[in-house]
């Protein structure tokens, strides 16, 4: 792949979005919560 | 009402954003950098290039936190067991009368205690069934 249409850039920045917010936010903490980042 | 899943504009990483770990949301700060990048130069194999390393990076960083931290990583599954035991444990309560107003005999005790040393360890145990028995 050497280049992205405009779909490709929007599923990426939903994509990002609902990771941070739906999951890193959630569990990113806790598994980190022993110091161990 | 603001959706907290909206697309931010311009594409760029803010407070909104923030999973209180450091290393972390600099490394989602560099996504967002970069796909903001490769939105505006589409053709550019260096910016994907770099987009998909740094979002292997990350997942690889997740998955060793994951190996390392299982429980914490099956939390929701562990709140679940918890709420189980915790239904389970209000079956041990005491049970409230069958009848309204009749109570329950008292299990009989021996009057004399000593008696109780000559009868077989064994039977002295009290069971759970017996236990259950004597309740009803």
């Amino acid at each position: 792949m050497t280049e992205v249409d405009d779909d490709v850039i929007k599923f990426l920045k939903r994509w990002l979005v609902t990771h941070v917010k739906g999951s890193d936010m959630k569990y990113v903490a806790p598994l980190t919560s022993a110091g161990a980042e | 009402m603001t959706d907290a899943t909206a697309i931010p504009e311009p594409y760029q990483w803010d407070e909104s954003f923030d999973v209180k770990v450091g290393s972390i949301n600099d490394q989602h700060k560099k996504l967002f950098e970069l796909i903001d990048a490769l939105s505006k130069d589409q053709s550019n194999g260096d910016i994907l290039n770099e987009l998909l390393d740094t979002v292997k990076k990350h997942f690889q960083w997740e998955e060793v936190r994951r190996a390392r931290r299982p429980r914490v990583w099956n939390c929701r599954a562990a709140m679940t067991a918890h709420a189980l035991t915790q239904h389970f444990r209000t079956h041990r309560t005491p049970l409230p009368p069958l009848v309204p107003g009749v109570t329950r005999p008292t299990p009989r005790r021996s009057s004399s205690p000593s008696t109780d040393t000559h009868r077989p360890a064994r039977t002295r145990r009290r069971t759970t069934s017996s236990l259950l028995t004597a309740a009803l």
